[in-house]
């Protein structure tokens, strides 16, 4: 998004990428596809990937069919059982960590994810675990929908109303908030309204309630008079505002922004080419799943410009490692991984503000770094689960064909991991010369992968 | 450069230092014009405590009341601009924690009431902190109501430890007003407190003031985040987004139902806020300070309040026990086994099977004077069938049980899970108890009505096992409850958190049952367990740094029974079964140790143990036995320690005076009559109490000069002890409890019918916490443990207008006549001599003799005890209120010839007039003449 920077995906970014000398399909793309779109995977997963191609490869993330390991039989079944059950905070988080981590679809929940930044609600101010988890549910559904079926599907969300105080917003005693958000974050964007067209759409959005948990537009407390918004006066109620919200440019260049901003690094597309991402959203109807697959079948997504320049958040990081070790017959527990998220900077479902979280360089800072390597200590000293035994990282380089000497061991760890970033030197050099090929050994070197710079970008 | 930089440090100091100087009004000024941060900062930092103090007081988690806190000060911020005495934000900010703690509370009361009701059923003694802790909410509440000017008094100088002259700064008036508000208020307060049903001397209400006062400052982290949150809420952020979810939930009013708290009250609440007052320690049923109040021992009493006289059983007799054993169609049930459930029961072999039903469904046998005072209850089972269960009441009305089975076609089967989907192979499920439970109402509509159990049964109730093992896929089976009754289960397993869940058997209905806030499975189950968070430590002593063994340390919340440890060799233990939570509390003790508890202990990352270390400060525990001088024999009750306040080692303990969550219960007699308790080396008092407390005389308190304390009053033996460490013979003390026996009598009107319904103060010798004014059924009563020395008993019967105070000695009956009660009478007048009218004319019987003894450590100067100790209800029997006519007149009728009276005249608030120590004559208005009122009449005062 930064026009300064050199990138061969300039011209047709968003034109299919096809695999070349200068940008062939290695480990490296299939590591970065999975880190971007997922929460990374495991080496199988890798290994067939990097066979088919990027064709099958995204067809197959777009599909929710990438995950080959670890998503248990009944995960539906489990997976439901949780939401009913999760009736505090913490056990919200927990469900969701176990959609991340055992579900079969890791784009849609890296979706419902970026949905839970854009809509950013906190449980903090709704209380309500269940009301939290439909909105989470609706992020779900209609994340990959037209725009406009999840904006206005999330504008009467009971979780999101009481959150912008919807309730208190009523003829004669307006409350600005859900109006003055619906345009800033939702929509069009700072600089695309005025302050004016805050104050009536909050005119306009009189009524919108909720009662007994659902949403509720009450007459009574609706401001029908006349009302001028973007420049157009009329009657307007709140889902004509949504409407031409929806309708507006500005929004298709939010949108494209968000998307941009969940799967692409610092200055992977310039401005030309962003333009013509919302320019072809808003002639899909703003369809958000062609968005998606678009972006992520592009020769932008794939270009060597755009690998590890997006620092890693700390839920896809800290679901990622796990996921990415195979910790699934001893795994570890979703409640604790969502404490370490939560530790790490992202409380789910906790959002630090309506603004949600910054994200990028915004997530470095020392002790969430030093954070991260804490983590990964703790994963991989099999001290995050019930049970906790260590895990044991050079049985599964061995499982995978790998491990033949320290050197192959950590090497095959770092592909896993980062796609290859080369710490394997580095690694193998702090584990010192006198190192042994023995499990303890091999923990400390997936320690030192897990914490090293390269690994905090995707 | 640095120059600067040091001046700048310097200039912030003063500023620091000078806004801990300033008053509070002009901390608000600043805040409210210039959103100054350390302005704020600095009223947390003064009232922080006191607010906290409260809110502690109110509820009883750490958390809950942090977000009384965090509220509180929320609203500060918001209302800063519109406080209108801003000198008094104290004053204020104690009004708005303590609503919003009591709203708190509310919502989990209705839960904690029943589990408070299971836990009586399993224990029925070893209670008696949260009567003092209850007892300080019930103060904060009555300082709410209280005037202002009163309220802020009182707060400043005894809830934030001012002096008098620092108060006087702040409320801005001399010194001398501030003593006088403060001993008014005091005086307001013990009134409120009596109308809340807490009669307290008024050296017990300085000893509860000062207990109640702020000891500690409020946790820095705590104050920050509040200051922070309270600014950006006062630039306009909503709540949500600055603090907790219950924080922003208080702040905004509307609490709703939330979802269900971490942390439960357990099985027995052991929570007392210790006292360790200049005058005495307290002690009972706990290993250190705190008053032995006892509600449920005093509900206990209640019920075994001896027969009246003629009826047909009398305590010490068996007694037989019949009924009948139906089925579901409510036909008789043939081939039931009936068994008797008592205390002494603690395994299913120790059940003895009493009789089995005949083709009529019928049965009877013979239950022991022992067993029944052991709680006995009935039980019938029948194989295929659910049993049914009754109470025997420890008193005449024995009646006849019709028991019903139910049948035994809902097994429960679960399923037992981890957040990760992987089941939890061998951990057990074990029944806590179960209920009965109608379920009638709530299926009709489940929006309005609550799912209300009836009545609940031990698990010794069953015949199948009352805990099993889940099998490799995570699989259980339990069965015996009978249909449409409610299992209460408790889960553990390695690596999980112990869990509580409640199981209703009966099948097909759907699924997502609700009880208030809580979960109800259904028979088919699966359970989702959470991980636990092992908590591990050494346990020192203080003094010698030595590790102790034997110490118990215990995790309060979560479940029933709370997660506990007792050290080993080296001193360590380790906690398994807590969940993972924001933070924790932990107690410990053991003997000879004072208990010790540590709140606010923050989470650590992950499921690495978390480590909590101890230093226990050791005390002497003093052993001994109590039997009964007659017999011999062991006697079932509790004992006490109170400290003398001449104790030169009390200044020793600083655990003593603490907040504690009790690891261990101690004070409780055994069935072999043997009793230990801890107390710090030197003069004190053991106070026995037996469970039979009528049964016995009264302690003489000759010799208990530097003690107070109702504990005092409602013990059979006071006897003191000097133990030390050195001395084992010190550290023994056995207790003989004389029985004394009582007297019958009967009470006759004036005509000399007998009347039925008189309330009776003095019938029993040795006071009980909670039984209030007693109402006699009948024409006949029992003075209880009366001797050489006769006790005044007074009697009234207010319908009737009759009364009389006699004297009970032993040997003869007693046969009471009522007479005519007498009045008061008088015309209220002004300043000027005319009448005043509208006036309200107040009795207030004279108790003040009985305080002064209380104090005193002094017998009863000739009244019962209840007059002073139970004030609130014998204020409604005895007590009378009129209004001056136009002509300024007044007549109380109804009043007891043998009392004395104070009478006050008041205007509103204001006391127009008093007159103390006033009597009357039966049948007699003594009239007072004109009363000359400090004012004028109203209208006259306009001018």
């Amino acid at each position: 998004m930064n026009d300064g920077t050199k990138s061969p995906a300039r011209g047709q970014p968003w034109a299919v990428y096809e695999p070349s000398d200068a940008e062939p399909w290695n480990l490296c793309r299939v590591v970065h596809l999975h880190r971007r779109a997922g929460f990374s995977a495991t080496w199988r997963e890798l290994r067939r990937d990097l066979k088919d191609g990027p064709k099958a490869s995204v067809d197959r993330v777009l599909a929710g069919t990438s995950r080959a390991d670890g998503v248990p039989e009944n995960f539906a079944e489990m997976a439901a059982l949780l939401a009913e059950s999760a009736r505090d905070p913490e056990r919200l988080k927990a469900w969701w960590v176990y959609r991340m981590l055992f579900g079969p679809d890791a784009l849609t929940e890296r979706l419902a994810l970026m949905w839970h930044n854009h809509f950013a609600t906190s449980i903090a101010k709704v209380r309500e675990a269940a009301t939290m988890r439909r909105q989470n549910e609706l992020f779900r559904t209609l994340g990959r929908k037209r725009f406009g079926e999840l904006l206005h599907g999330v504008v009467r969300d009971p979780a999101l109303l009481v959150w912008l105080d919807a309730p208190a917003n009523r003829k004669g005693h307006p409350n600005e908030n859900l109006a003055r958000e619906l345009m800033e974050l939702f929509t069009l964007g700072i600089g695309n309204y005025g302050e004016a067209d805050v104050k009536e759409s909050a005119r306009a959005l009189t009524g919108w309630t909720v009662a007994d948990d659902t949403f509720k537009e009450d007459p009574a407390r609706h401001d029908d008079g006349d009302k001028s918004i973007l420049g157009r006066a009329g009657r307007w109620k709140g889902g004509d505002l949504v409407k031409a919200l929806l309708d507006h440019p500005a929004t298709a260049r939010r949108l494209a922004w968000r998307l941009g901003q969940e799967f692409l690094g610092e200055g992977a597309a310039d401005a030309a080419g962003m333009k013509m991402l919302a320019d072809g959203l808003r002639e899909r109807d703003l369809d958000v799943g062609w968005g998606v697959e678009t972006v992520l079948r592009s020769r932008a997504f794939f270009a060597e410009t755009n690998l590890r320049t997006r620092v890693s958040g700390p839920t896809e990081f800290v679901v990622g490692a796990a996921r990415a070790l195979e910790t699934f017959d001893a795994p570890p527990s979703t409640l604790v991984l969502a404490d370490w998220c939560a530790r790490l900077g992202q409380d789910l479902f906790q959002p630090p503000n309506v603004g949600g979280w910054p994200g990028g360089r915004e997530w470095v800072a020392a002790p969430t770094m030093i954070g991260r390597a804490n983590f990964a200590a703790a994963l991989v000293g099999g001290r995050l689960g019930r049970g906790g035994a260590a895990l044991d990282p050079a049985a599964l380089a061995t499982r995978h064909g790998r491990g033949g000497g320290l050197g192959d061991t950590v090497g095959f760890f770092d592909e896993l991991l980062t796609g290859g970033s080369g710490s394997r030197e580095r690694v193998l050099a702090a584990l010192g010369t006198l190192a042994a090929n023995d499990p303890a050994t091999v923990r400390r070197a997936v320690v030192l992968i897990l914490a090293s710079p390269e690994m905090q970008l995707n | 450069m640095a120059n600067a930089q040091l001046t700048g440090a310097l200039r912030h100091l003063r500023e620091t230092h000078a806004l801990a100087q300033a008053s509070d009004a002009h901390l608000l000024e600043r805040f409210t014009a210039g959103r100054e941060e350390a302005a704020f900062a600095a009223l947390v930092r003064r009232h922080g405590p006191m607010v906290l103090g409260v809110a502690r007081r109110v509820l009883p988690t750490a958390q809950d009341a942090e977000d009384v806190f965090q509220a509180s000060f929320l609203l500060l911020a918001s209302k800063a601009a519109s406080i209108r005495k801003r000198d008094a934000v104290g004053c204020w900010l104690h009004g708005v924690a303590h609503r919003l703690a009591v709203r708190t509370k509310a919502q989990g009361a209705r839960r904690r009431a029943r589990e408070r009701e299971a836990a009586d059923m399993r224990d029925t003694r070893s209670d008696s902190g949260a009567a003092r802790r209850d007892l300080q909410a019930a103060l904060d509440a009555a300082l709410g109501e209280l005037p202002e000017k009163y309220r802020a008094a009182l707060v400043l100088c005894h809830l934030e430890g001012k002096t008098l002259r620092e108060a006087a700064l702040v409320l801005d008036c001399p010194a001398a007003t501030v003593g006088t508000r403060v001993a008014r208020g005091r005086k307001l307060l013990r009134e409120r407190l009596t109308s809340h049903g807490l009669t307290l001397s008024s050296a017990g209400l300085a000893a509860l003031l000062m207990t109640s006062a702020a000891s500690a400052a409020a946790p820095a982290a705590l104050v920050r985040s509040a200051v922070r949150a309270a600014l950006a809420f006062a630039a306009g952020q909503p709540a949500a987004a600055l603090c907790s979810a219950r924080v922003a939930g208080l702040v905004e009013g509307g609490l709703r139902a939330m979802t269900p708290s971490k942390l439960k009250l357990a099985t027995a609440l052991l929570l007392m806020a210790g006292a360790l007052t200049g005058a005495a320690a307290w002690a009972r049923g706990g290993g250190a300070a705190g008053e032995g109040a006892r509600p449920r021992a005093g509900a206990e009493e209640k019920k075994k309040v001896a027969a009246p006289a003629g009826a047909k059983a009398e305590a010490g007799d068996a007694v037989e026990v019949s009924g009948q054993v139906v089925g579901d169609d409510g036909k008789p049930f043939a081939g039931a086994k009936l068994f008797l459930l008592t205390s002494a029961v603690k395994n299913k072999g120790d059940r003895t099977e009493k009789a089995t039903t005949g083709a009529d469904g019928r049965f009877r046998f013979a239950v022991s004077a022992a067993d029944r005072s052991r709680g006995a209850r009935v039980v019938a089972s029948a194989p295929g069938h659910g049993p049914d269960w009754g109470y025997l009441r420890n008193d005449d009305r024995i009646g006849e049980f019709t028991l019903k089975l139910v049948k035994d076609d809902v097994p429960i089967t679960g399923l037992l899970l981890d957040l990760e989907g992987r089941p939890a192979a061998g951990a057990t499920v074990a029944v806590a108890w179960f209920d009965q439970v109608d379920l009638a109402p709530w299926l009709a509509d489940r929006t309005k009505n609550h799912l209300t159990t009836t009545r609940g049964a031990s698990p010794l109730t069953l015949d199948g096992p009352a805990s099993v093992t889940a099998d490799k896929d995570g699989r259980f089976r339990l069965t015996g409850f009978g249909r449409d009754r409610i299992a209460h289960l408790f889960v553990r397993g390695a690596g999980l958190a112990d869990t509580d869940i409640e199981v209703l058997t009966r099948a097909g209905l759907p699924g997502g049952l609700r009880v208030q806030s809580r979960a109800v499975y259904p028979p088919d189950l699966v359970l989702t367990v959470n991980p636990s968070k092992p908590i591990v430590g050494t346990v020192r002593d203080k003094k010698t740094g030595k590790p102790v063994a034997g110490i118990k340390v215990v995790c309060p919340g979560g479940t029933w029974g709370w997660p506990s440890a007792t050290t080993d060799a080296a001193g360590r233990y380790r906690i398994e079964g807590a969940g993972k939570r924001k933070d924790y509390t932990l107690a410990a003790g053991g003997l000879p140790y004072f208990n010790s508890t540590k709140m606010d202990i923050a989470d650590t990352a992950g499921l690495d143990p978390l480590a909590v270390d101890f230093d226990l400060e050791r005390g002497v525990a003093v052993k001994g036995k109590v039997t009964d001088k007659a017999t011999g024999r062991p006697v079932s009750g509790n004992v006490g320690y109170v400290a003398l306040s001449d104790n030169p080692h009390l200044k020793d303990f600083t655990d003593l005076g603490k907040g504690q969550i009790f690891a261990v219960a101690l004070g409780t007699i055994a069935a072999d009559g043997s009793f230990v308790v801890v107390c710090p080396p030197g003069p004190g008092l053991l106070a026995v109490r037996a469970d039979a407390a009528d049964r016995y005389a009264v302690a003489d308190l000759a010799g208990t000069k530097n003690a107070s304390g109702r504990i005092l009053h409602d013990s059979n033996a006071v006897v003191r002890i000097d133990p030390s460490e050195d001395d084992e013979k010190s550290r023994t003390r056995d207790v003989v409890l004389e029985s004394a026996s009582g007297v019958s009598g009967s009470v006759v009107g004036p005509d000399g019918k007998p009347v039925a319904g008189a309330y009776a103060a003095g019938l029993h010798a040795v006071w009980s916490f909670g039984r209030g004014a007693e109402k006699l059924e009948t024409a006949s009563f029992t003075a209880h443990a009366v001797g050489a020395k006769p006790r005044a008993v007074v009697f009234v019967h207010s319908e009737k207008k009759l009364a009389k105070v006699v004297k009970a000695g032993s040997g003869t009956p007693l046969d009471v006549r009522l007479e005519a009660t007498g009045s008061l009478a008088g015309r209220v007048v002004g300043a000027d001599g005319r009448p005043r009218a509208g006036l309200k004319v107040k009795t207030s019987y004279r108790y003040q003799e009985l305080e002064a003894a209380s104090a005193g450590g002094a017998d009863s100067p000739g009244l019962p005890w209840e007059l002073y100790f139970d004030y609130p209800a014998w204020d409604k029997i005895l007590n009378r209120e009129a209004t001056t006519d136009k002509d300024g007149r007044f007549r109380l009728d109804g009043l007891v010839p043998g009392l004395k009276y104070d009478l006050a005249v008041r205007d509103g608030e204001a006391t127009e007039l008093s007159r103390e120590s006033l009597s009357v004559e039966s049948g007699k208005a003594n009239d007072l003449g004109d009363l000359k009122a400090k004012t004028a009449p109203a209208n006259d005062r306009e001018e």
